[in-house]
């Protein structure tokens, strides 16, 4: 994986620094900072509290519930990701068209 | 005594905080909810029997339910009790905030962070990237005289790294360069919350068993991290006056220019375009908080909405402390794991604590051949 990295680094910028229309050719190295990002998110959980009676996946819930999103497990889950906790990084060729962002 | 008496404010404080009539039927109902399986299996939505605060806890690892928690903040609150706790490291910045505090200062900070301003800013990064690799090369060529017997069993102290500390530096600088123009020392201000950071567990650990009083304790782990954050924030304030002092001095001098050449008023604050240098975190803050000084003066903006909610010196203090604190944790420590699973070329990583505390170890190239320049190449 090292090497891979290293040999694409050296493909794209030739021994030079990176610019910015570069970036998008470092196609192996994105799919790196992904799967490291997936295997350890900088923020493993965030807390809400219910506000009201909500349903939440099929649950009714009360006001003042606590509620940990828990982005780590979401990560590693078999349903959604095959070898969940292998860092793969070949994995995002076909899963970053996937991402859908929502917050 | 004392534990039992803290103890007992605690649980009183529980009480008081909300009626406990809708607690108790919160945690009746919550109680349906199936615990998490003992075969490791999760459900999209489980308890593990503990309360948060004293109320119900459940847990949700299923994207739809994040999403739906995510895309419906008027429903699922930013939970009080943890975030009031963040506060000790992050402010009251973005990340805390919520209403209308939090759309309008997401709204003035979106552009900042717009990912073609960013590529605008690689130069500088790699400026700082050079300096970093400059300087451990320097360290490692001056610490390996003779290299030739060090093994990565006797490398002395001084060829030991602590990856995180040394990545968490290097992004502080970033940060600092080009979030806040380089006003701030960013060597302090990275030891600083090293220091900060250190404490932040057991001073979390100790507000979830004694609850709200835990801060008022007068004992080290409690104490310590209210008083490094207070350095920090005084650091932060002073900057920050003294950038807001300069900013007013410039309009005041362009104001009087204009007043001697020619007809008109001192024009309103106007920061400088949003693609120039000029044009950092600290500037965009200061001048919507000029701006909003200016519309109170005038008696009051014209724009009434939740979004027009007045700036304060605080809220900018605050909000630079947020993004210190962000800007040093979520690009360090990726980049600390990516270290840990590949490891330097010249160097053995030894993960610790989940790769956070991983230390870098000189071996094999000064073992085996014994040439310190091989690894300064």
């Amino acid at each position: 994986m090292q090497r891979r990295l290293q040999d694409e680094v050296d493909r794209v910028l030739k021994g030079q620094a990176p610019t910015g229309a570069q970036l998008d050719q470092l196609v192996y190295t994105r799919n790196v900072l992904n799967e490291t990002l997936r295997l350890y998110p900088p923020a493993a959980g965030l807390e809400r509290i219910t506000a009201k009676p909500v349903q939440l996946m099929g649950y009714d819930l009360p006001a003042g519930v606590a509620v940990s999103m828990r982005i780590q497990s979401a990560h590693v889950d078999p349903r959604f990701w095959t070898s969940p906790l292998e860092f793969k990084p070949d994995r995002w060729d076909s899963q970053y068209d996937h991402l859908v962002s929502f917050a | 005594m004392f534990i039992a008496s803290v103890r007992l404010a605690y649980i009183f404080s529980v009480i008081f905080a909300d009626a406990g009539q809708s607690r108790a039927a919160a945690f009746e109902e919550c109680h349906k909810i199936v615990p998490l399986d003992s075969t490791g299996q999760m459900e999209p939505l489980y308890r593990i029997g503990a309360d948060l605060d004293g109320s119900p806890w459940l847990f949700c690892g299923h994207p739809d339910g994040i999403k739906q928690i995510m895309s419906n903040p008027n429903d699922f609150l930013k939970q009080p009790f943890l975030y009031d706790n963040l506060r000790i490291v992050l402010g009251d910045g973005l990340v805390t905030s919520s209403g209308g505090r939090w759309k309008r200062d997401r709204r003035l900070l979106t552009p900042i962070f717009h990912f073609d301003r960013l590529r605008g800013m690689l130069p500088r990064i790699i400026y700082h990237a050079d300096q970093w690799m400059d300087a451990l090369h320097q360290r490692w060529n001056s610490a390996a005289q003779d290299a030739s017997t060090i093994s990565s069993d006797n490398a002395p102290d001084s060829l030991v790294l602590t990856v995180l500390d040394e990545v968490s530096a290097f992004t502080m600088r970033v940060m600092i360069d080009l979030g806040f123009g380089g006003d701030f020392d960013a060597a302090w201000m990275a030891r600083q919350w090293s220091k900060l950071l250190n404490g932040f567990l057991p001073y979390m650990t100790g507000s979830m068993i004694f609850g709200r009083v835990w801060k008022y304790l007068p004992i080290p782990w409690a104490q310590g991290p209210i008083r490094t954050q207070n350095m920090i924030v005084k650091a932060i304030r002073d900057t920050v006056q003294a950038r807001k002092a300069a900013i007013i001095q410039r309009r005041t001098a362009a104001s009087t220019l204009n007043t001697a050449t020619g007809p008109g008023r001192a024009k309103a604050a106007v920061p400088p375009s949003d693609d120039s240098q000029e044009y950092d975190l600290l500037t965009a803050l200061l001048y919507a908080l000029i701006q909003s000084e200016e519309e109170q003066n005038a008696g009051g903006s014209a724009d009434a909405s939740e979004t027009a909610a007045p700036m304060t010196f605080d809220d900018v203090v605050d909000q630079a402390e947020t993004f210190l604190f962000a800007g040093r944790l979520r690009s360090c420590l990726p980049q600390t794991h990516i270290r840990s699973v590949f490891s330097l070329p010249v160097c053995l990583v030894r993960a610790r604590h989940d790769c956070c505390t991983a230390e870098l170890y000189v071996l094999r190239t000064f073992g085996a051949s014994g040439s310190a320049t091989s690894l300064a190449g």
